[in-house]
């Protein structure tokens, strides 16, 4: 225990005048769900880009399980990225081959099994399917591997309910069984926020408020009050 | 880490041409389109057998087109991970990014390959089939078309690395900040082939009835070797702008 | 609010207040009141996450205070089960009860109230249950 999952200090991101990340400081414990919250634009996508090794900060620094992020520390973390799709001519059993090979912790008994859960035919090609189907996808080529770190960037967006619950009911599995650090990003929070036990809230590209749910539950009311009380 | 065979493993994944998101094609139909253009072939062959001539050599002008199609597989091959939202699960594999656009490069040489060989066959093909019909045929005739075919092909295959770098790099710089840089590119581009092949006189020479052909020289070895020294060179790049310049 | 039902347990959890202690104290009454029987396994951590669809932490969390409370007993490899002991859940249920005897009178006697006008309260208050026929056959 104790140890620390990631860790922001005064990280910065420009895009030429749009400031993403102005300064923010993070510190994630390991072994949490987290709830990244905030509204588009506050910089949730880029830090998840930034623990990733996607881009890189202007200025700060950033720290994965202690080290600079970068592609040797991704094998350590499953990463839906936003507004990801997935390559429309695998089918299902062929996207969990490419995970196999390539994504270091991906389990296909899980991936499997969790396919079945989620009514995922296994010939199904990714063309073919609706968007729920291949969020689906995505997220069990994600929860299905053994890796300290998962990142889901807004995996609720345009998705059925359906899909949304059955994502949560195979997110609690993976949470039950295990140290992982769980960080999600949402700007809408549906029933999911009964998962985390910590949140984040962001603006602007920095965090505004942060800490226990259950604690911020007794200051605010519900998650949904605190956001809106807090981007009032 | 299994880094030999994950590398393959990648280079065959890059392999597969990925078209954007739409309704593919039928295989029927494109069955029936490559049907119908080797019928016009085969019948423009065999209209100008008819009508006496039967020697194609300068037909083997075409093997220049086709480090053509190496830059745009090149290209595609990087460009379609953004344009069809697979990048971020591309970019965050667990490999070097030198690794990742070696692949794509890889990848983009294999095609260019297997598109030269079929490009070959198929010329050859209608070639014979054109002295065939003419009644021209005879072993001397055979040799030296296909000899003439292998040699031109050869020299665009040889050229295929440095061409299929510099797609790997120009896909990457469409995507990075430094996309402002990419006619300058074409400068750089059009500057370093002429450098390298502007020589070409000292081993392509034409021959009076229009054929070309192709001769070993120490001016083609170096020039050739040095476009592909340059190609790493332009893959490193590629690799950088994918690690520092991303515009995401 | 929700109603979510786990086995014979119905939970009622308010997302506005800390699920971690709707659900210990939930459970505690449960037991308190015999809802479940001693002796009787409990579902595990990952069951209940499910069902109440919340995080397994916060389930672990309150199950670890039950059993600091004694009414619960992990035996490893088989699950959690309540505890066969009658005397522990009594005695717990009278400790319970003691504490929210002692709020009320401590309130009650905030707002100015004397004993005999606080068992005033208490028997007039158990005259309306007797009329609306609810509420007072427990008690």
């Amino acid at each position: 225990m104790g140890e620390t999952a990631v860790l922001c200090e005064q990280v910065e991101k420009r895009y030429g005048a749009n400031r993403a990340l102005d300064g923010l400081d993070l510190t994630i414990p390991a072994g949490r769900v987290v709830g990244v919250l905030g509204p588009n634009g506050s910089g949730k996508s880029t830090l998840f880009r930034m623990i990733t090794g996607l881009v890189r900060p202007d200025a700060g620094r950033i720290r994965v399980f202690g080290e600079a992020p970068g592609w040797r520390t991704n094998r350590d973390i499953a990463y839906l990225p936003d507004r990801a799709r997935w390559y429309s001519d695998h089918t299902v059993q062929q996207a969990f081959r490419w995970a196999e090979t390539f994504l270091p912790g991906f389990s296909l008994e899980e991936a499997l099994g969790l396919a079945e859960f989620m009514k995922l035919p296994l010939d199904g090609r990714v063309r073919d399917m609706s968007r729920g189907q291949e969020a689906r996808v995505m997220l069990i080529l994600c929860i299905a591997r053994r890796v300290p770190l998962i990142i889901l960037d807004e995996p609720f967006t345009g998705i059925d309910t359906v899909s949304r619950e059955k994502i949560i009911d195979a997110l609690i599995d993976r949470v039950s069984d295990g140290e992982r650090t769980v960080l999600i990003s949402t700007h809408e929070l549906y029933e999911v926020e009964a998962l985390f036990d910590l949140a984040v809230f962001l603006e602007s590209g920095r965090v505004i408020r942060s800490g226990d749910t259950d604690e911020l539950r007794r200051q605010f009311g519900s998650m949904h009050s605190a956001m809106q009380t807090l981007y009032r | 880490m299994p880094a030999q065979s994950t590398f393959w493993a990648l280079v065959r994944h890059d392999f597969k041409h990925r078209r954007r998101r739409r309704t593919p094609i039928p295989r029927a139909w494109r069955l029936a389109y490559v049907a119908a253009v080797a019928l016009v072939l085969l019948a423009v062959a065999t209209y100008t057998a008819r009508g006496g001539h039967y020697r194609l050599g300068p037909v083997w002008w075409v093997a220049f087109g086709l480090p053509f199609t190496s830059f745009g597989i090149a290209v595609n091959t990087m460009v379609t991970e953004w344009k069809n939202g697979t990048v971020g699960w591309w970019l965050t594999l667990p490999y070097s990014r030198l690794h990742l656009s070696a692949a794509k490069f890889v990848a983009a040489v294999v095609r260019s390959v297997f598109i030269y060989a079929l490009t070959y066959a198929v010329m050859a093909f209608f070639g014979l089939y054109t002295a065939l019909v003419s009644g021209h045929l005879d072993l001397g005739y055979t040799a030296s078309y296909l000899r003439t075919g292998l040699q031109l092909v050869g020299l665009s295959l040889a050229a295929c690395p440095f061409v299929a770098a510099f797609g790997v790099v120009y896909g990457a710089l469409a995507e990075s900040r430094a996309r402002p840089a990419m006619p300058l590119t074409w400068i750089l581009f059009s500057g370093l082939w002429w450098l390298i092949f502007s020589q070409d006189y000292r081993y392509l020479q034409v021959h009076s009835d229009g054929v070309p052909h192709v001769s070993l020289s120490p001016t083609l070895c170096i020039s050739i070797a040095c476009s592909w020294v340059l190609a790493y060179g332009l893959i490193r790049l590629a690799a950088y702008l994918l690690d520092e310049q991303l515009a995401m | 609010m929700d109603e979510r039902q786990v086995g014979s347990l119905t939970f009622r959890l308010d997302l506005s207040q800390p699920l971690y202690e709707q659900i210990l104290k939930q459970m505690r009454s449960a037991i308190a009141k015999g809802e479940i029987a001693l002796g009787e396994k409990i579902p595990s951590v990952r069951e209940m996450a499910h069902a109440l669809k919340v995080n397994p932490n916060t389930v672990s969390h309150a199950y670890q205070e039950l059993e600091r409370d004694g009414l619960t007993e992990t035996r490893r490899g088989q699950g959690t089960f309540i505890t066969t002991s009658r005397e522990r859940v009594q005695q717990f249920r009278r400790e319970l009860a003691e504490r929210l005897l002692a709020d009320f009178v401590a309130q009650m006697q905030s707002l100015g109230y004397t004993w005999d006008e606080i068992e005033h309260c208490l028997h007039t208050k158990k005259k309306e249950a007797a009329v609306h026929g609810r509420n007072g056959g427990a008690l």
